[in-house]
């Protein structure tokens, strides 16, 4: 056996001792977990297996198996950039949210006489705060505030 | 003194100008919301300094967040039924919003909004911003299917309906085009009346680099896609 093969072949067990111990919290989580242990697996298999990747690529009509990884890296790795874009600009998404809510509270305060206060109760209702999509959708906030008993009538559609 | 109107300007380090813009509106409205987006300068002084209410972001969020809440705020006053969003740096005037307000009443739209390339002259634009603003223009009508002479003026007036349905999720300067969608999937009633921006060196140093156009582009089709 080589010493790259032995070398990689310790990294993938100790990567999915890592993977396998992290306290990650829910089923997002676990789906991931299977997908990297997965991965671990495929990487110990090609390391014993060199021409794997080899008769793989010319499968699929590519030359080399190294060019095979190449391409597979670079699509993951634009996966990875567009879905951490999308993430950060829901998480920006839920930070703007409180900033806007902590700024009105303020106002609130400084004009209570000159604004109608009543209106003001529904920024003392927590609202779930999730970061994702259904966020930019007011309904949607709405049916999971009501799903959690917290609703509040919502000035808009009172006067509506 | 019209106190059914309500002036949404959101402020971002506009320490020299923004309090004579807002002196003026005030002379002739009496609600002007002034939204500072965590100015680095002294504009929340020299807005707190005239009559206009002033709303204080803890962070610096962007244009289209600013007028969200803005208007957030703005639809709270009692007896307002129309909502002006108009620029810190004085790049508007005055005697549009009247037209624009005249417009709406008789109108019975929706939105109004403002036109630099409708029949109205822009003062002093550049050759190449005219042309970056045509393309800006032509991008938008076929995203948002609004078909509109000027898509990202800041000069727009709007009725209480509009108000209480606004829900700007695009921080930056892509709440153009976003308002725009918005008016599209509510089927607003919506006008174009021309209007005259006025560039002086000041809002030209200010204004939107042309560079920026390309991030606004991207950001927006970008949300098209993940939507």
């Amino acid at each position: 056996m080589m010493l790259i093969q032995v070398a990689i072949i310790i990294l993938g067990l100790v990567l999915v001792y890592l993977i396998l111990a992290s306290r990650g919290s829910h089923g997002a989580k676990a789906s991931m977990k299977v997908g990297l242990v997965l991965l671990v697996i495929a990487m110990i298999i090609t390391v014993l297996n060199p021409d794997l990747m080899t008769r793989l690529a010319t499968i699929v009509g590519i030359g080399r198996g190294a060019d095979l990884l190449l391409y597979a890296v670079t699509g993951a790795f634009l996966f990875y950039a567009l879905t951490q874009y999308l993430k950060s600009q829901s998480q920006r998404d839920v930070i703007f949210r409180l900033a806007r809510r902590v700024a009105l509270l303020e106002a609130a305060t400084r004009y209570a006489s000159s604004i109608e206060s009543e209106d003001w109760g529904r920024y003392a209702t927590p609202r779930p705060l999730q970061p994702g999509r259904e966020l930019q959708d007011p309904a949607a906030a709405d049916r999971s505030a009501a799903e959690s008993g917290r609703a509040e009538q919502e000035p808009g559609s009172a006067q509506a | 003194m019209r106190s059914d109107v309500a002036f949404i300007i959101p402020v971002y380090n506009e320490e020299t100008v923004v309090r004579g813009v807002v002196e003026n509106v005030l002379r002739e409205y009496e609600h002007v919301v002034c939204v500072n987006d965590c100015s680095r300068d002294d504009s929340a002084a020299e807005i707190a300094a005239t009559g206009a209410y002033l709303i204080n972001h803890p962070i610096n969020m962007g244009q289209g967040a600013a007028l969200q809440t803005g208007i957030e705020f703005a639809r709270r006053i009692p007896g307002v039924d129309y909502f002006v969003t108009y620029d810190a740096d004085g790049q508007h005037r005055l005697e549009d919003v009247r037209t624009m307000l005249d417009t709406i009443r008789e109108s019975g739209d929706d939105v109004i909004l403002g036109s630099r390339f409708l029949g109205a002259e822009a003062i002093g634009m550049s050759g190449v911003k005219r042309v970056v603003l045509r393309l800006a223009t032509w991008f938008s009508n076929v995203v948002s299917g609004v078909k509109l002479t000027d898509t990202h003026n800041g000069l727009r007036v709007f009725n209480r309906k509009v108000a209480q349905e606004m829900q700007i999720t695009m921080p930056d300067m892509a709440h153009a085009s976003e308002i725009l969608e918005i008016i599209a999937k509510h089927k607003y009633r919506y006008r174009e009346v021309p209007v005259t921006i006025v560039y002086t060196d000041y809002s030209r140093g200010k204004g939107q680099s042309i560079v920026n156009a390309i991030n606004i582009a991207f950001d927006t089709l970008l949300r098209k896609v993940s939507r």
